[in-house]
């Protein structure tokens, strides 16, 4: 009984600055522990990322951490990394763009028809088809002031049936020969094969987040984004043209799904009318573990990199350990909140919607 | 062309037998149908296969989808009745979805048969109406049975599984029969399960991932529902090298014929789909004043390997499965010693004769 | 009674109805180059309003404005155009994109470009090293982080910068210091003065009646949308100026 009084009488002394004292940390409201509590959350996509490796390479070993499965892991990043930039573009200003998943679908399947009808540049028609569904997203959005979810989410559904209706569910196959049976569609391209496969795939992912990071770091456009997703009606005020940049932010993301879309025919080798269902969910989860606040005005490719990367490796990792499926996706779901929740900085947000 | 040929042999046969009726064939029906979107190979196989039935029989149809939604798919069937068909075909998306849709029958006096799926286990115990007339059923059981056995057969013994989520109830259904004959097997054990939204891209996803957890000699095969994920799995085997792993997998279209025949695919499964055409005959008989003589019949899957792969593309991948002749001649409108239940239930083991 | 020189702006009988709400009834005033105008005028009496259709950002119903003797014509009436006849406007409120660097905000809508596409980074951390230095601003903050981590008095102080930096001709401030504490209102009065010196017009609002006095050279009171007295700094009193404000 008394030793348990004492306890009591000894648990206000222990206070939070003499635990962090004595792990040899400044105290977090002090003005030091500020800035490392700051660069603390503002390296949480790196932190997370490192431990989700070491943690499956503990469990796993060498099944995880082999040639083998970081092949797997760098053919199954890309597709979802593309959309998730197409998604950051969108988020930095503060909108959000749910067609993506369609969107790819829809695209994938328009640059398939378009190498059977041109031959093998006829891929371009997947872009054009792609970038005309972000022109329409932007033109909806910003012209009749409808918000960015909504128009996106009936675009999710308007795609999607058109690729239906275009496809009449038959899917088209992309092959490194001539197709014997006249009854399958399918195209021969060992080029787009090759493209979908490691090394190839991870370069052309790689020189597509180069020349992204230079566009949203270094140019007005980028600066724009973010400047949009900071405060829209000072931009209105000085006389941008805000409709007109929101209509080239969602082609910009267009573009961005546009080659998601082509590499996703790339690596399964088919363009099929259930191509991406569901991936916006997973581009949207990619961006906030980069760090990104979906309310717009930062971001940053460098991180959505990491997000993108460390949701594949979670989902490999988990599969790879033998995690059953549904508490495999439990697994997934408190990751997202905890990162988040970490790099948040609640004392920059008043509201949360 | 060739729906038009048949169409044009099917009047030309007419002839002969029009004397033979037993009684007057109406032409003026109306049959709705709901079931899901297009986005699956069997549901358009479906849909192809009731529009050889509706032309033979002289049934107009109107189609509806449920977008895989429960809510939608009463919604759906209340929009259908509202069009006061004569009959209605359903595959009910769950068993309380169908329960709905077979009150709604019920109190609007509209015969239906369900196709595919079902609203309760055993119709003539457990149901009381009368309009919804009977269950066109496939025999889940003995479908993820075959799939097992095909693999057993082909001497594997570890296993390892692609599937639905266990939300998704019917394939719950099939996978309890694939898991009671390798449960029969001593030396048989499914070493890994996948289960996940199914589209080419998630078949991929899964086969990579067991290849990269299990080395050659840890794993023999790997059993995928549906040929979109399948091929997807196939596709992602042969591009990492590993030919020692053997996917079984069910539906056929094209390009799962074209697999099974270069060797790259073993065995599957198919002809599920048929039940939408038998349902509708067996409404129609039902419209003429024919009592229903099996309330539940199962169909039988068409197993497919290398030896009869040649003969199931041309009878059931091209045109109609049935001629409109052959399709009368199980109508006891068209022929009074007609037998469909017993054409059912014996097709699978007839059709190649 | 006015000042001897062309006026470089004229407000001509202008009106504004937000659906049924007259914000502005024949709002009509002349400003000169190097002048000081106050707008004077209770909440909601339509001050902001009257500076918006100045400014471009509302075209009116009814009348029209003419800068450097030029009557705008409707279809030029347009922020860009306005802006480019080198009319600078801060707003209550709306001055500045709080998670933008500093050189940015003073740049906002003229970022300076390198080869087309890229911000020239470089030239725009050296302008406004120059605006602050001219403003007699000093700052401890990093160029590169965002505004927001900014004081609030130096946050205006790059607002009015930007004015006063492409507003060669009018710079319109709306109540610049009414977020503002004693010290950070010293320093953006300190500002306002600086104009001065290079005779560009400005436009002051301010609910502030002693920082009225002490810098404009003329006021305008605005009463129920009506521009409706007139005064010159040194011919009014503050009881006389209170009593317009409240009853017209
Ligand atoms: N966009 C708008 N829509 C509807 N009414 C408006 C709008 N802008 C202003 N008003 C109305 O017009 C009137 C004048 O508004 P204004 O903002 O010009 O007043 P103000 O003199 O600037 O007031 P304050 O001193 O509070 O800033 C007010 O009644 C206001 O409610
Ligand atoms: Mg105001």
């Amino acid at each position: 009984m008394a030793s348990d009084v004492e306890k009591k009488t000894m648990l206000p002394n222990m206070e939070n600055r003499t635990l962090m004292a004595r792990l040899g940390l400044p105290n977090w409201d002090s003005p030091e522990g500020r800035v490392w509590v700051n660069r603390l959350r503002d390296n949480v996509p790196f932190i997370a990322i490192t431990l989700v490796i070491l943690l499956f390479w503990f469990i796993s070993g060498d099944r995880f951490m082999s040639v083998r499965n970081w092949t797997f892991i760098a053919q199954q990043t890309p597709v979802l990394l593309l959309l998730a930039f197409a998604q950051l573009l969108v988020v930095t200003t503060g909108s959000i763009d749910i067609s993506v998943g369609s969107n790819l679908g829809f695209s994938a399947y328009m640059a398939a028809l378009g190498m059977l009808w041109f031959g093998e540049l006829g891929f371009i028609v997947g872009i054009f088809a792609a970038m005309l569904i972000g022109v329409l997203n932007g033109a909806i959005f910003s012209l009749f002031k409808i918000s960015s979810f909504v128009t996106t989410l009936a675009m999710l559904i308007i795609v999607r049936a058109v690729l239906v209706i275009v496809s009449d569910g038959r899917s088209i196959y992309v092959s490194d020969q001539p197709m014997s049976n006249s009854n399958i569609t399918s195209i021969e391209a060992k080029w787009l094969l090759d493209l979908g496969q490691f090394p190839q795939i991870l370069y052309f992912t790689v020189l597509v987040a180069v020349l992204l990071w230079i566009v949203y770091e270094k140019t007005v456009f980028g600066q724009q984004l973010k400047a949009l997703g900071g405060n829209e009606k000072v931009l209105r005020l000085t006389g941008i043209s805000v409709n007109w940049f929101k209509i080239q932010v969602f082609a910009a993301a267009g573009f961005m799904v546009g080659l998601a879309s082509f590499i996703n025919l790339a690596r399964s080798g088919a363009a099929t009318v259930q191509a991406g269902e569901m991936l916006e969910l997973d581009a949207i989860a990619a961006v906030a573990l980069g760090g990104t606040v979906l309310t717009g005005g930062y971001g940053s490719v460098l991180k959505t990199v990491v997000g993108a990367l460390t949701l594949t490796i979670v989902a490999n990792g988990l599969t790879i350990a033998g995690v059953p499926p549904s508490w495999s996706r439990i697994a997934r779901g408190l990751l997202l909140i905890i990162a988040i929740a970490i790099s948040l900085n609640r004392k920059q947000i008043d509201v949360v919607k | 062309m060739k729906r038009f040929f048949h169409g044009v042999l099917g009047i030309m046969m007419l002839a002969p037998i029009s004397f033979a009726e037993a009684v007057t064939p109406r032409k003026d029906l109306v049959f709705a149908d709901l079931g899901q979107p297009q986005t699956n190979p069997w549901v358009i196989n479906r849909h192809r296969f009731q529009e050889c039935v509706a032309r033979a029989l002289n049934i107009e149809q109107i189609l509806a989808d449920d977008e895989n939604s429960e809510s939608k798919h009463v919604s759906q069937a209340e929009s259908l009745v509202a069009r006061q068909p004569d009959a209605m075909v359903f595959n009910p998306l769950t068993s309380p979805a169908g329960a709905q849709v077979a009150r709604l029958l019920e109190r609007n006096r509209i015969p239906g048969m369900t196709a595919g799926r079902v609203v309760v286990a055993d119709y003539d115990k457990e149901y009381n109406g009368q309009f919804l007339i009977g269950q066109m059923g496939t025999n889940l059981d003995a479908w993820g049975a075959a799939m097992a056995q095909a693999a057993i057969d082909d001497g594997h013994r570890k296993i390892a599984m692609i599937w639905n989520p266990k939300d998704v109830i019917t394939t719950q259904y099939i996978w309890a029969g694939a898991q009671r004959v390798i449960d029969k097997y001593p030396d048989a054990e499914v070493i890994m399960e996948g289960r996940d939204r199914l589209s080419r891209e998630t078949g991929i996803k899964y086969a990579e991932q067991y290849v990269a957890r299990f080395g050659e000699g840890e794993i023999d095969a790997i059993i995928v529902l549906g040929a979109t994920a399948g091929l997807g799995a196939q596709f992602a085997l042969e591009q990492a090298g590993r030919t020692d792993i053997d996917v079984i997998t069910c539906d056929i279209d094209e390009q799962v014929a074209q697999n099974i025949r270069d060797g790259k695919l073993s065995f599957s499964i198919g002809g599920h789909w048929m039940g939408g055409g038998f349902a509708m005959i067996h409404l129609y008989d039902y419209l003429h004043g024919f009592p229903i003589e099996d309330t539940q019949p199962d169909f039988s899957l068409i197993p497919v390997n290398a030896s009869n792969v040649d003969a199931y593309e041309r009878q059931f991948l091209n045109g109609c499965v049935l001629t409109p002749n052959e399709i009368r001649n199980i109508s006891r409108v068209y022929n009074p010693d007609a037998d469909l239940a017993g054409f059912i239930e014996n097709f699978s083991n007839t059709w190649n004769d | 009674m006015n000042s001897p020189a062309k006026p470089i702006l004229e407000v001509n009988s202008v009106s504004k109805a937000f659906g049924g709400v007259e914000a502005l009834r024949d709002g009509s005033l002349k400003l000169s180059p190097g002048e000081v105008l106050a707008i004077v005028g209770a909440n909601g009496a339509g001050k902001s309003t009257l500076i918006k259709i100045i400014a471009g950002v509302l075209t009116p119903d009814r009348g029209d404005i003419s800068i450097k003797g030029k009557s705008i014509a409707r279809q030029d009436h347009t922020v860009g155009f306005i802006r480019q006849m080198g009319v600078e406007v801060v707003y209550q409120d709306l001055a500045i994109v709080p998670n933008m660097t500093a050189p940015y905000n003073l740049f906002l809508g003229r970022v300076p470009r390198k080869f087309g596409i890229f911000v020239d980074e470089k030239k725009m951390q050296e302008k406004t090293r120059e605006v602050l230095a001219e403003l007699k601003v000093e700052t401890v903050q990093s160029l590169k982080r965002p505004i927001s981590e900014m004081s609030g008095g130096q946050q205006q102080s790059i607002a009015i910068g930007r004015a006063i930096a492409w507003g060669k001709e009018i710079v319109i401030l709306d109540e610049p210091t009414a977020a503002l504490g004693p010290n950070e209102t010293q320093q953006v009065e300190r500002v306002i003065n600086e104009i001065r010196k290079r005779n560009t017009a400005t436009i002051l609002i301010s609910h502030n009646l002693d920082q009225v006095f002490r810098l404009a050279d003329r006021l305008v009171v605005v009463h129920q949308g009506n521009t409706s007295k007139e005064f010159m700094r040194n011919e009014v009193t503050i009881d006389e100026l209170v009593k317009a404000i409240t009853t017209g």
